[in-house]
């Protein structure tokens, strides 16, 4: 793991995950702020140790404070799409504390994590929701477009040359 | 194999699964997705670990040179690369070509022994390193000075001919003084405007010129730590040394190398382009930061018991240490004619800390003068200057 200052822009998407957070998190807002001063704590220790596994511990108590403020939520489809919106700038901390080291971070990269969150919602959208309405016939067909998408991108043609 | 990041977002998934049994709610559960799916697709994308093959335009470089590195990577994904020259980092696909280039800029022997490739795959989720040993290293020179000409004019000569300027007559380029002629003397020799004067046959004779022993005595102790400037002292001090093995190489002189530096190192007389090839692979290997207990005694003791009596001597010193005034004049008592080649960093500043060096260098230096010749180089001016207003 790489050592980035605090000003640094990994920092600005963590800040920017903990205001949203906090913002939408009036009715525990007591939890929150014992989460917040934990994450703050593990933070400042992660300036001075520089250790990988501090760098997890406060990313993992950082998605505990987001589920607890969830926890308390009625579990409805506009509820989950906020609670992965709100993982998006977490996501984005976590590419930069881990791939900064190799300098310019590649779009592909920022393309499979934050294409998780939307494959996370549609995976939510059709496993809890859709079935009410439409039953199996849209989970089975999803599987399938999957699996089809799936073989279209790991397929390669084989070599022309290769004797 | 798999990388740190993906064992933390299983055991993010797992926590999360285990709060959600915990609370009795479906939303920490759900949050284990985006993981999921992030490790998903990271497995579809292509990856194949980076390896890289290390090529360099030269081996050999003079201080101030370029270096030249081509590094050719080949694979797909994130790469680190770390060597002795470069940190390198990035992302490749399939192959790439990295030219990387770095001033040499001290001299010394720069051994690259290890290379350490790290490369991790799109999402972070494999990784693969290896470490590449070698025995390569890259050899830079000490700056030299190109000298035109360097009288060096010792008491004592070989018989053999060569360029050392000799108290005996004979053949040579140098004019010595007439006189009259005798059978046998060469027509080319007559001096016709003399011997118009003095109405006999006059002819000229020349100085022989005949081969010597030269030694270069380096003196790079360090005596106290730290201080860039002191470093550069004893650097300008190799680099002379180097300058002037160059030039004695190119005459019909052999040359001879003692150093005294934090160990003893020497160099038989030889002659040519050998003795030039073996001084300066020798010079290469001078440290300077590290801190010496040697006495001048050592030098000294080598120089009387290796090198043959009657060598021109070009003691190159910073005179740090008192043993060395002492050492010369038992040097010349045994017969060795001795050059001391000072530099200096004192320079012309008016405070008072310089001008008290200043004067303690000045008495010195006149009395080192009484036993043998002394150029004070300060190290602002090229040695060839300070060399020409010698002659």
């Amino acid at each position: 793991m790489n050592f980035k200052p605090w000003y640094s822009r990994a920092y600005a998407y963590l800040g920017v995950y903990m205001a949203l957070v906090i913002l939408i998190s009036g009715p525990i807002m007591g939890l929150q702020l014992i989460f917040l001063i934990l994450i703050s704590l593990l933070v400042a220790l992660y300036f001075i140790v520089e250790d990988e596994i501090v760098f997890y511990m406060y990313v993992f108590l950082a998605l505990a404070m987001l589920a607890m403020d969830f926890v308390v939520r009625v579990p409805t489809l506009q509820n989950f799409a906020v609670m992965y919106l709100l993982m998006a700038p977490l996501l984005l901390h976590i590419i930069e504390m881990h791939f900064g080291r190799y300098g310019k971070i590649h779009t592909n990269t920022y393309m499979i994590y934050m294409l998780s969150i939307a494959l996370s919602f549609l995976t939510v959208l059709i496993f809890l929701f859709v079935p009410r309405v439409l039953g199996t016939y849209v989970l089975v067909s999803a599987v399938i477009i999957t699996l089809i998408l799936y073989f279209m991108i790991t397929f390669t043609p084989p070599d022309e040359n290769e004797e | 194999m798999h990388s740190s990041l993906f064992y933390a977002f299983v055991a993010f998934s797992a926590l999360l699964l285990f709060l959600s049994l915990f609370t009795l709610s479906p939303a920490p559960a759900l949050m284990a997705l985006p993981f999921f799916w992030i490790v998903l697709l990271s497995f579809i994308f292509k990856y194949e670990p980076v390896k890289v093959k290390r090529e360099y335009e030269s081996r050999r470089y003079v201080e101030g040179d370029v270096l030249d590195v081509k590094y050719t990577l080949s694979g797909d994904g994130y790469y680190r690369i770390s060597d002795e020259l470069f940190n390198l980092n990035g992302y490749v696909e399939e192959k790439d070509e990295l030219n990387k280039k770095k001033k040499m800029n001290y001299f010394g022997v720069r051994k690259l022994r290890k290379m350490d490739v790290f490369s991790e795959d799109i999402g972070g989720m494999r990784f693969s390193e290896y470490s590449e040993k070698s025995r390569e290293e890259i050899k830079v020179y000490p700056k030299i000075e190109y000298v035109r000409k360097f009288v060096i004019r010792p008491r004592r000569t070989r018989s053999l001919m060569g360029d050392y300027p000799s108290r005996r007559k004979g053949i040579g380029m140098e004019f010595r003084d007439i006189r009259e002629y005798v059978p046998g003397d060469s027509m080319r020799w007559v001096n016709w405007k003399a011997t118009a004067r003095r109405e006999k046959i006059m002819v000229n004779e020349f100085e022989s010129e005949r081969s010597g022993d030269t030694v270069i005595l380096l003196d790079v102790r360090r005596f106290y730590k730290g201080d860039k400037e002191y470093e550069e002292l004893l650097k300008y001090s190799v680099r002379a040394a180097a300058t002037l093995v160059t030039y004695l190489s190119r005459t019909k002189n052999r040359v001879g190398f003692v150093m005294l530096g934090d160990t003893v190192d020497w160099v038989y007389p030889t002659y040519g382009k050998r003795a030039m090839y073996i001084i300066l692979d020798r010079l290469l290997h001078t440290k300077t930061k590290r801190m010496s207990r040697l006495p001048f005694e050592y030098a000294k003791f080598i120089v009387s018991r290796f090198v043959p009596p009657n060598s021109f001597i070009i003691l190159i010193s910073p005179l740090l240490s008192w043993d060395i005034d002492e050492a010369i004049v038992e040097l010349m008592a045994k017969n060795y004619d001795i050059l001391v080649i000072t530099p200096t960093l004192i320079g012309e500043k008016k405070d008072l800390a310089s001008e008290i060096l200043r004067t303690e260098r000045y008495v010195r230096l006149r009395r080192l003068r009484l036993y043998a010749t002394v150029v004070d180089w300060n190290v602002e001016y090229p040695l060839t200057k300070i060399l020409m207003v010698m002659r």
